[in-house]
């Protein structure tokens, strides 16, 4: 039976790496992620469950190890931040090109520079075309939902990728939430013991895995990759309906938040959302017709289904928490209005950049957003590019 | 310790036509190192970025009758400590083959 419990975002992140109890874990330790590693190396020495923790000198390290062991045909988890995950990056791709699934727990902090520890989206949202599946979410619940369902969403015949679990940054990793955890024999059960791995270097035949491919080759391989990306999108779904009957909790590509009849909606990634919710409720309480989608896949990107939540708003705000310098709007604005494009023409689309390196995002500045969009729709005049909560 | 006549009847587990430049001394001292190991034993060999890793294992052929593993220029051992670490993993599970659980 699933219990109640009261949990940090990284807590209920090391729990549940502990009842998945993988093969290896390499890890190196970056706030705010530090504590997933330094609470999962006590269940090792405790020996509470049965994994080689690799203490590695670097995140690049550590991403190696992790694909040596995942190469090895073993479960293989870790844990970063911000610039651990710039360290790891060109490993990133590397371990997703091998198609070798693995588990990334994410604690989403600004990447220098400047240095700040706080959180935003910029660390993953640069690894967004590393090949890497990504899973969002706002509370440690989902912290821990998408965790356990990462295993076998990676691991799946179709699939074989890395998965990464995002999650905010001290406001989920480091705030007590009260949450429900599955007990160790359902995580067990729904995880399996051995993982799947149809080519293994310890395994019935020898293998070589990393050759030199060149352009005869090369495109075929990255073709599949994408390939396997397109199949995560069925099997993402498969894993959640299956996770639906073992817990009663609902997950999808994303999430829509009083969406039917909505003329105005936001669309955001992770705890934001909590807030924005609370927005919601009271705007509506107001008569006022919003709502919101809290996007649950990041990769692979369901763009289809996106573009068909938004076919009746009137005004949609995308909200980045991470901004791509590219003059033209931050990374989900761009993949949204892309989506919407050809699918839900005629719409208000328009883009806010918020709380880079932790400001602080507020009801009264998300209830601004709202009424822009408003705005924007009786008078027809808006900015496409804003900056929300900065001081010009 | 074995001399090197008797060294030279051990399994070969580096095989040629690969394309490492005729007269290159990489290969030979590959084989040598390999003949380290029992004609039983298995390996994984963790191969750093290099003439010896783009020459020995072109897609889709390979020289390598062992295991091996090439991810990048600068990460072999670190690399390889991961393959060991799951190794030991799954030992301690019994998750490992007969074949090669030792
Ligand atoms: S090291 Fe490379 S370049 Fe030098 S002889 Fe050997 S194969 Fe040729």
């Amino acid at each position: 039976m699933a219990k109640r419990v009261s949990l940090s975002g990284n807590e209920a992140v090391a729990f549940g790496m502990k009842q998945i109890n993988p093969d290896v874990v390499a890890a190196f330790p970056i706030t705010p992620s530090t504590e997933v590693p330094q609470y999962f190396s006590q269940f090792v020495a405790n020996g509470e469950v049965d994994t080689e923790f690799v203490a590695v000198e670097s995140e690049h390290s550590a991403m190696s190890a992790c694909i040596g062991a995942a190469a090895a045909g073993g479960r293989v988890m870790t844990a970063t931040a911000s610039a651990g995950l710039a360290l790891m990056w060109e490993m990133l791709y590397v371990g997703a090109s091998m198609r070798l699934p693995m588990v990334l727990a994410v604690t989403n902090r600004a990447l220098s520079g400047p240095i700040n520890i706080h959180n935003d989206h910029s660390d993953t949202m640069g690894a967004r075309d590393s090949g890497w599946i990504q899973l969002y979410g706002e509370s440690a619940q989902e912290a821990y939902d998408n965790l356990i369902q990462a295993i076998r969403i990676g691991e799946h015949k179709d699939v074989q990728l890395p998965v990464m679990v995002c999650y905010d940054g001290f406001i989920t990793s480091h705030a007590v939430e009260n949450l429900e955890m599955l007990d160790d024999e359902e995580v067990k059960k729904f995880v399996g013991v051995k993982r799947e791995a149809p080519f293994a270097l310890i395994g019935q035949d020898p293998v070589s895995m990393g050759p030199l491919d060149l352009p005869n080759h090369y495109f075929e391989h990255k073709r599949l990759q994408a390939e396997a990306m397109k199949n995560a999108k069925k099997v993402i779904l498969e894993i959640a309906a299956e996770y639906e009957k073992l817990t009663g909790r609902k997950y999808g590509f994303f999430e829509e938040y009083k969406m039917e009849d909505a003329e105005a909606a936001i669309v955001v990634i992770n705890s934001t959302a909590g807030t924005a919710k609370f927005v919601v409720d009271n705007l509506r309480a107001q008569g006022k017709k919003v709502g919101l989608i809290k996007i649950r896949v990041f990769r692979p990107f369901p763009a289809e289904e996106l573009a068909e939540a938004l076919k009746n708003v009137k005004a949609v705000a995308v909200m980045d928490k991470a901004d791509s310098f590219s003059a033209a709007g931050g990374p989900l604005f761009a993949e949204v209005r892309s989506a919407m494009y050809g699918r839900a023409d005629g719409k208000i689309v328009t883009n806010y950049i918020y709380g880079l390196g932790g400001r602080d995002v507020t009801t009264t500045q998300i209830e601004k957003v709202y009424a822009d969009l408003f705005n924007a729709i009786e008078t027809g005049k808006y900015e496409v590019y804003n900056y929300l909560g900065v001081r010009e | 310790m074995p001399n090197l006549k008797e060294l030279s009847k051990k399994k070969v587990r580096f095989t040629g036509g690969h394309r490492m430049c005729a007269g290159c001394g990489a290969p030979m001292v590959v084989n040598w190192i390999l003949k380290a190991l029992d004609d039983d034993e298995r390996a994984v060999i963790s191969n750093a970025t290099g003439c010896l890793e783009v020459s020995t294992c072109l897609y889709p052929y390979t020289s390598w009758k062992d295991s091996w593993v090439h991810t990048a220029f600068e990460n072999a051992a670190a690399t390889c400590s991961g393959t060991e670490a799951a190794f030991k993993a799954l030992k301690k599970k019994d998750l490992l083959m007969e074949s090669i659980s030792s």
